[in-house]
């Protein structure tokens, strides 16, 4: 890979981990300030409206991160069983397959993403566009992170088994 | 078996609808769905069948509404106040004091300003109403302190769905309005995180609002009325003589489960006074001028002077 | 019905992560039925997030993570050290009394685990434990952990199965201090056979305990704050996390000093990516629950539950033994996402209270944390204390049947569990 683009990559990597820190901290003031501001008879009602809107981003953008760190939880009694050379092949399989799962969760969420633009979210005049964007961008990431590790599995197999594996990023 | 005499002939394929709402099995809408899934099931010979997916198993109105466009097989119970969100119009039938009862409603859907918004709602967003008749009872405040005013109602904090007709209404009559699920409103009483809450009678029992709450203001500032709706796309591949005999049947059903609520209201309201809830009268008129603010605020108010009209109201 | 679960079977053993296996057996199912258009998966998925009592999940994580950053844990490791340290086996019984005492701050069994693990775990081998003991213990008594408020299964069986988190919360306290006592009582017995010795010569005196328990009352009042400001209004369970988190903002950077900037940072991150992985699992399962859904599968199994037996008991019996054997080979959040929706419309005919059944429910689902031959703190646990999974499982059989013995006296003593929920909210 270039170094541009590494750099670039590493860049957006820690803008991802940043985002999501503060979501998850925006998301805590946000609940806090509405439980108190109606037990004083002021309730904010679109608090909990932007905080679902930040949960659903810093959801899938930490999914993101989960698996850049190497951190999907999978059942390995079986294919731990087996010879290396077929556990790489079932790994690779899956990695393949996952990335085109994503994709088309993005073919099909930007769509979507268009057409319930009118959709409303409760409290506020805000499209829930901005909320069903969160998989399709995050879906994106997450197809480079995975596309990493099926690099590593090709090459290096043995050492992106459970708890061999090194960060992505 | 014998062909009913009101038997429908489609084109020998098989179809099946889903019908989506939050409420519970046991509410009268999901009661005259199962009567209606019964007589389609007989006037198609079983070619059409209705399933009833109740107590939101299928995702939240706004998701359910989003899955019919998209082209599931699937009708949602929706309000007027959702609908608005497409054709904005639609909004003033679910505002406060809007229509005083169930025929006057009826009457708004007889214009040429209702016809329209159906029709906007069809072409332009793929949504089609099987029917718009469906009657949920009008809403009344429940507290635990008498309201006879709307300055009875301030700085008291009352559960109301989220759509802006419903919450500045509520805010226009006087109250604080909260948004959270209705399923909720049992323990935020309970545990004073609200005051009270506006509901209709069948809910307002179905929750055991009486174990909570004291009183019943007899405000009726909304009638709550339900439609059916579609996804064009999936309505567009049933033939014709299907799509006819569903708007038929959600209409004559509407109706039918309108009477119902209506008769079961009182019965409601008094098992809750039976169970030590007490009802309050309250000023109407005083409400009524309150309630101006909010089609002021909401734009509303020119049309609906246009409406009433049409109707020959006031 | 067949194509859903026998392509998440297939993808779940041959190695696909979990959160994916579901996703993708779901979007069969989808791909699968003409009716329903590819975009609704985006839906369902997105979907999943939307849920404000799921909100109460990230918090409740964060809050943990921040409460291990205050001190506060390792405060609860001295206090346990003085009130049992006199005892036979006196490193298993802390393990019993501290994971009772996270109990009240963490609602993660396996977050418990593995720290208890890392922290007593050295000792425990240097003492002569057996390494398959000090697993075994530090990994089932972290199961009192997830039973005392908060807790993060019944976050998800309260809001999957619309039942009320408080009672739920409230309803866990009795179990978890009976699973305590039992606890106890079984490190006793196997400690005394193996001849492992107390750590400390005497009985604590009134003063030692005072001043351990005065050290830790930040941390021993917060559960009671909890329940009394869920019970009072203050704050719905699901706004619960962010007050846990605050407070922990609070005795870290305030009363103890002891979280500076950077641990509070390291904590946040921490969180982001721990919510990041159990979000994908419960979005991912969006697609498969609406297939679930869109099948009619929960009436199917209801109705044949039902047909087999309309014996009460019987039909306990027999949904815990499914229970027993979905956690042995399921992970526990998606059993609970997964079985809520179908048993609790057959209990409910039957006439057994969610609480009661939602207790009963996520204590079996959660042991499967530590049983082959998926168990997630099976591995971790016996990856940390250095001995294999088949040792620990071994060395854990007492501890395996003392939580079944506790299930079976919560299936027929209902008020073990609903004594509490009835007299605080009535
Ligand atoms: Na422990
Ligand atoms: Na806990």
């Amino acid at each position: 890979m270039p170094e541009v683009l590494k750099k670039t990559y590493r860049f957006i990597c820690k803008l991802e981990e940043k985002a999501i820190s503060i979501f998850l901290c925006a998301m805590t003031v946000l609940i806090l300030i509405s439980a108190i501001g109606r037990f004083v008879g002021h309730p904010i009602n679109w608090a909990v409206d932007i905080s679902l809107l930040l949960f659903a981003w810093g959801a899938f953008l930490g999914a993101d991160a989960g698996i850049r760190k190497n951190r999907l939880i999978n059942v390995d009694f079986l294919t731990s069983k087996m010879p290396l050379e077929i556990q790489k092949t079932i790994a690779v399989t899956w990695s393949v397959v996952i990335i085109l799962f994503l994709a088309v969760l993005i073919t099909y969420g930007i769509p979507l993403c268009i057409s319930n633009a009118k959709r409303q979210f409760q409290n506020i005049t805000l499209s829930y566009s901005y909320v069903t964007a969160s998989l399709p961008v995050s879906a994106f990431l997450m197809i480079i992170s995975t596309a990493i590790r099926l690099y590593r599995q090709i090459v290096d197999f043995p050492s992106t088994l459970r708890g061999g594996g090194t960060d992505a990023a | 078996a014998e062909k009913p005499a009101d038997f429908v002939e489609g084109d020998g394929k098989s179809y099946e609808l889903m019908v989506s709402t939050q409420l519970a099995d046991s509410n009268p809408y999901c009661q005259g769905f199962y009567a209606l899934a019964k007589r389609v099931d007989e006037r198609t010979g079983g070619k059409m069948t209705v399933k009833v997916f109740p107590s939101a198993q299928l995702g939240s109105d706004e998701d359910v509404i989003e899955q019919a466009i998209q082209g599931v097989n699937v009708a949602v119970v929706t309000d007027a106040g959702r609908m608005a969100n497409y054709v904005k119009d639609m909004g003033i039938v679910g505002m406060a004091y809007f229509a005083d009862n169930y025929d006057e409603i009826m009457k708004v859907q007889q214009t040429a300003f209702w016809k329209e918004c159906v029709k906007k709602l069809a072409e332009e967003n793929g949504i089609r109403v099987l029917s718009f008749n469906w009657f949920d009872g009008a809403r009344h405040f429940l507290t635990n302190k008498p309201v006879r005013k709307p300055e009875d109602l301030n700085g008291v904090r009352i559960r109301t769905p989220g759509a802006p007709a419903w919450s500045r209404s509520v805010a226009a009559l006087g109250a604080t309005p909260v948004t959270m699920g209705w399923n909720d409103v049992y323990t935020a009483v309970q545990q004073k995180a609200i005051d009270g809450c506006e509901a209709q009678h069948s809910a307002s029992y179905g929750l055991r609002v009486y174990e909570i709450l004291k009183y019943i203001n007899k405000t009726a500032h909304f009638q709550l009325l339900n439609g059916l709706i579609v996804g064009e796309s999936w309505f567009s591949t049933l033939p014709e003589p299907y799509r006819d005999l569903l708007v038929e049947e959600f209409e004559k059903q509407g109706k039918i489960t309108a009477a119902e609520v209506i008769e079961k209201s009182d019965v409601f309201e008094s098992m809750m006074v039976k169970e030590g809830m007490e009802v309050v009268e309250v000023d109407l008129a005083a409400f009524k001028k309150a309630a101006e603010a909010a089609y002021e605020e909401l734009g509303f108010a020119e049309q609906r002077k246009a409406i009433y009209k049409e109707i020959g109201k006031e | 019905m067949f194509l859903l679960v026998g392509v998440f079977l297939v993808l779940l053993f041959l190695g696909m992560p979990v959160a994916f296996a579901i996703g993708i057996a779901g979007f069969a199912f989808m791909l699968a039925t003409p009716n329903i258009p590819i975009s609704i998966s985006v839906q369902r998925i997105v979907a999943q997030t939307q849920s404000f009592t799921l909100l109460a999940i990230p918090l409740f994580i964060f809050a943990g993570n921040l409460m291990n950053a205050t001190g506060i844990t390792s405060r609860l490791v001295k206090l346990s050290r003085v009130l049992v340290g006199h005892m036979a086996g006196s490193l298993a019984q802390v393990s019993v009394i501290l994971s009772t005492l996270m109990g009240g701050v963490s609602g993660s069994a396996n977050a418990d685990a593995v720290m208890e693990c890392r922290i007593l775990g050295p000792e425990m081998i240097k003492q002569g434990y057996s390494r398959g003991y000090g697993a075994a213990v530090n990994g089932l008594t972290a199961m009192i952990t997830c039973t005392i408020p908060p807790s993060m299964g019944f976050i998800i069986y309260g809001s999957v199965g619309e039942i009320s988190i408080g009672r739920l919360f409230v309803g866990g306290v009795l179990p978890g201090f009976l699973m305590m006592g039992m606890m106890m009582f079984t490190v006793n017995r196997t400690a005394k056979r193996r001849g492992y010795i107390p750590t400390n010569a005497k009985k604590p005196s009134a003063r030692e305990i005072f001043s351990a328990l005065k050290e830790n009352v930040f941390a021993l009042v917060f559960p009671v704050i909890l329940i009394a400001g869920i019970r009072f209004g203050l704050f719905t369970p699901s706004e619960a996390g962010a007050f846990a988190a605050g407070y922990a903002i609070f005795v870290g950077g305030v009363i103890y000093r002891e979280m500076s900037w950077k641990t509070f940072l390291e904590a946040v991150e921490q969180s982001a990516v721990d919510i990041g992985v159990l979000m994908l699992i419960l979005g991912l399962s969006g697609t498969f629950g609406y297939a679930i859904v869109y099948g009619r599968v929960p009436q199917t199994i209801a109705e044949f539950l039902i047909g087999v037996t309309s014996n009460r008991y019987l039909l306990m019996s027999l949904i815990i033994l499914l229970l027993i054997l979905a956690g042995m080979f399921v992970e526990t959040t998606v059993c609970a996402l997964l079985l809520t929706p179908v048993f609790i419309p057959v209990i409910s005919k039957l006439g057994i209270d969610p609480v009661h059944f939602g207790v009963i429910m996520m204590t079996t689902l959660t042991a499967g944390i530590m049983t082959p031959p998926v168990g997630v703190a099976l591995y971790s646990t016996s990856e940390i204390m250095g001995c294999t999974p088949q040792e620990t499982a071994r060395e854990a059989i007492p501890f395996y049947l003392t939580l079944m013995a506790l299930v079976g006296l919560m299936v027929f003593f209902p008020q073990i569990v609903l004594f509490l929920p009835d007299l605080v909210f009535g």
